[in-house]
């Protein structure tokens, strides 16, 4: 697809400059951790027997540098799942995670309602995804994959299956985490520390291959989808909690309280490769039952010193 | 056991298409778009990449068979490649089938050993036909489909799903045809051009990799008990000219409402050639995706159109013998039409090009001249530059009259 890395690209560095203006960045696989602060994330094509040859996960993680936490978001992680049914999802899974999150940075400080704010970065991402498409649909020759007849390329641009992503985002202002999400995705949250009970607040649908996405769609769908959830939970001093795609909830069959107890959450910071690491034992080890693309993000937030 | 195709476990379509002389014009035209649509429509699923999550088997047949894709993964298939004529003579159904039995028989057998083999999806049989088989006895054909129906993974069977096509007066071996179908649903009985592109397109490309997912599939592709695709017409193409062919986008397809000027009359009374006279060039039929599986929706033909190289004119000629100009001439057209640049030419008529054959050319009361006494209707038809040629005219000395009456500079008409 020679004219959307183009297109991507352009989104994406506008964004990035954005977002390194005011914090730290991690794309798709990295950690930082400062004194309060861990976040880790991880995403991978999967075990070498999946049935997908590209990665459609993608997976952001933003924190506010310490000075600007008094005005921003102390942290923001994103995750999304291209569409394996929508061609180019890998573009759109990366253009969305970068658009809401910088959107929601930036447009942070004008004090909306956390709800409306959420569901603006989406119609903001999504936007993207409709424009890039259309910028594709004027362009059809030049914006044909290598790998596409061009009479298939026009027929998946009228048709617009493309670009179609979920969309995860997740951030903490210091007393309350917000989650909002289009599409399955398992979200794991830890409150009250690390003791205390945690609850899921997303799980997947593993029933189902049919999912609401963010993306350029035929004018018989509609208009987008509300967002699917929006939730705001007070936190603590001290919580923690994960994030993860739908190929790393298949494999662990949708326990992803489990899956807290076994990547060990309240030792993140001693181990900030915890999601790398869970998945390269998860391919290794089950491939057969993690057959897909696996994103998984943690974080753990002590403002006490524990 | 949840079968699915993926890139790890290609679904196999097969496609026994008839190509004998009796599917020649239409017919073949939609067939091949049809399939050109399918391959589309699976070429579309799945990561990029050429691994594909289909793979194509396409044994065309008339008096002889063609093997002509074997087991070939659908985005190594240029869909332009695919073409239809109907040329051949006769219709040999079974040597099509005992053909795909043998090329199946092997394949089933690599399943066997296939690491996924429990989830890897069955393959989907699709034959349609136009005529009766007229090499060997139908119940050869019964026999060898029966070969291909009883091969199976895990004790599902492979998928068999025919169509009869009925158009143009050819009737299809129906019974022989239902024997041969999988599942007494897995059989369509098409009257259409639409009908059969849509048949192939959508049950080619639906994922249907199990037989319960195949039954789920007709139903919501064909209704219940999967009756036949039929037109308000069953026979010939419908009349261009009834009833409101417009759709709304996204609208799903009614095939009653599908426009095909096939059977236009010619001047001389007779009717075209069908074979002949279907240009199936711009009729696309797409597939609206979403809930079911991959695919969405019903089929929006909104941009379907059947005709366009019909007409025997001249590309922008246009024929105005029997043109009725005045009062009662028909329905207003919407809004000013602009004939500016419009090149009347002279179609089947002998006059020149350019020139107006006014031999029938009903003048009525509604047509002044330039006096303004008359208020401009809104729906007037500018014909400033049109040529009127002096041969055009009548040549029993009424054009005198007319020209006097008429200003052709400023001509409206209503």
């Amino acid at each position: 697809m020679p004219l959307a890395p183009r297109l991507v690209g352009q989104v994406i560095a506008r964004c990035e400059s954005s977002l390194e203006t005011y914090g730290k960045l991690i794309v798709e696989s990295g950690h930082f951790t400062d004194d309060k602060i861990t976040v880790s994330l991880h995403t991978d094509i999967g075990p070498s027997t999946t049935s997908k040859n590209t990665n459609q996960d993608f997976a952001l993680g933003w924190m506010a540098h310490p000075h600007y936490r008094s005005t921003l978001p102390h942290f923001v992680i994103a995750a999304a799942d291209g569409l394996s049914s929508s061609r180019g999802a890998e573009w759109g899974a990366m253009t969305v995670c970068f658009q809401a999150v910088s959107w929601l940075i930036e447009n942070y400080r004008y004090g909306l309602d956390p709800e409306e704010l959420s569901a603006t970065a989406f119609r903001v991402a999504e936007n993207s995804l409709t424009m890039m498409a259309d910028s594709m649909g004027n362009r059809p020759h030049s914006s044909c994959p290598v790998s596409d007849f061009s009479r298939t390329w026009e027929h998946i641009l009228k048709k617009r299956q493309l670009l179609q992503t979920t969309l995860m985002l997740c951030w903490c202002d210091g007393a309350h985490f917000h989650t909002a999400a289009i599409g399955d995705g398992g979200i794991v949250l830890f409150p009250n520390g690390d003791k205390a009970a945690g609850e899921t607040i997303s799980e997947c649908d593993l029933t189902t291959s049919v999912v609401n996405y963010l993306g350029p769609r035929p004018p018989s769908s509609g208009t987008s989808p509300a967002l699917d959830i929006y939730e705001n939970k007070a936190v603590g001093p001290l919580f923690s909690g994960l994030i993860c795609t739908d190929g790393i909830a298949r494999g662990m069959q949708n326990d992803l309280l489990g899956l807290s107890e076994i990547l060990e959450l309240p030792k993140l910071p001693e181990n900030e490769t915890a999601p790398r690491d869970f998945i390269t034992s998860a391919k290794d080890e089950m491939g057969n039952s993690f057959d897909d693309n696996l994103t998984l993000a943690m974080f753990r937030v002590s403002t006490n010193g524990n | 056991m949840t079968r699915e195709a993926r890139q790890s476990r290609p679904q196999l379509i097969c496609v026994l298409a008839d190509d004998s002389r009796s599917m020649a014009g239409q017919k073949a035209q939609a067939a091949t778009l049809g399939i050109q649509e399918m391959l589309m429509e699976c070429q579309a699923k799945g990561p990029p990449g050429p691994r594909s999550y289909f793979s194509f088997t396409l044994i065309r047949f008339d008096e002889e068979i063609l093997l002509e894709h074997d087991e070939v993964p659908v985005r190594d298939i240029d869909p332009d490649s695919i073409h239809f004529e109907g040329g051949g003579g006769m219709t040999n159904i079974t040597e099509a089938l005992e053909t795909l039995s043998t090329t199946l028989t092997d394949y089933m057998e690599r399943l066997q050993q296939h690491e996924e083999s429990s989830d890897h999806p069955l393959p989907l049989v699709i034959l349609f036909s136009d005529g009766y088989q007229n090499i060997g006895e139908p119940s050869s054909a019964i026999e060898a489909a029966g070969k291909i129906k009883a091969l199976n993974l895990d004790g599902e069977h492979v998928m068999v799903v025919t169509a009869g096509v009925s158009i143009g007066g050819d009737r299809p071996d129906e019974e022989t045809l239902r024997a041969i179908a999988g599942r007494p649903n897995w059989y369509q009985h098409i009257n259409n051009v639409t009908a059969l592109s849509e048949f192939i397109a959508k049950v080619g490309s639906s994922g249907a990799a199990s037989p319960a997912q195949l039954d789920a599939d007709m139903e919501i592709f064909f209704g219940t008990g999967s009756p036949p695709l039929e037109t308000a017409e069953t026979d010939s193409p419908a009349d261009p000219t009834s009833a409101d062919h417009s759709h709304e986008p996204g609208e799903s397809i009614d095939l009653g409402d599908l426009e095909t000027t096939g059977d236009i009359p010619l001047e001389n009374g007779n009717t075209q050639q069908p074979e002949e006279d279907i240009d199936l060039a711009d009729l696309e039929v797409s597939i609206d995706t979403g809930s079911h599986r991959d695919l969405e929706g019903g089929i929006d033909l909104t941009d379907l159109e059947v005709g366009a190289g019909s007409d025997p004119e001249p590309e922008g000629a246009i024929d105005l013998t029997n043109l009725e100009v005045g009062a009662g001439s028909g329905p207003e057209p919407e809004g000013a039409i602009d004939l500016t640049d419009l090149e009347v030419g002279a179609g089947s008529d002998p006059e020149p090009e350019g020139a107006i054959d006014l031999t029938d050319l009903e003048v009525g009361a509604d047509i002044r001249s330039d006096t303004g006494q008359d208020p401009i209707p809104d729906t007037a038809i500018d014909l400033t530059d049109m040529e009127v040629g002096s041969e055009s005219l009548p040549e029993n000395g009424d054009n005198e009259e007319l020209d006097s009456e008429i200003n052709l500079d400023d001509l409206e008409l209503t």
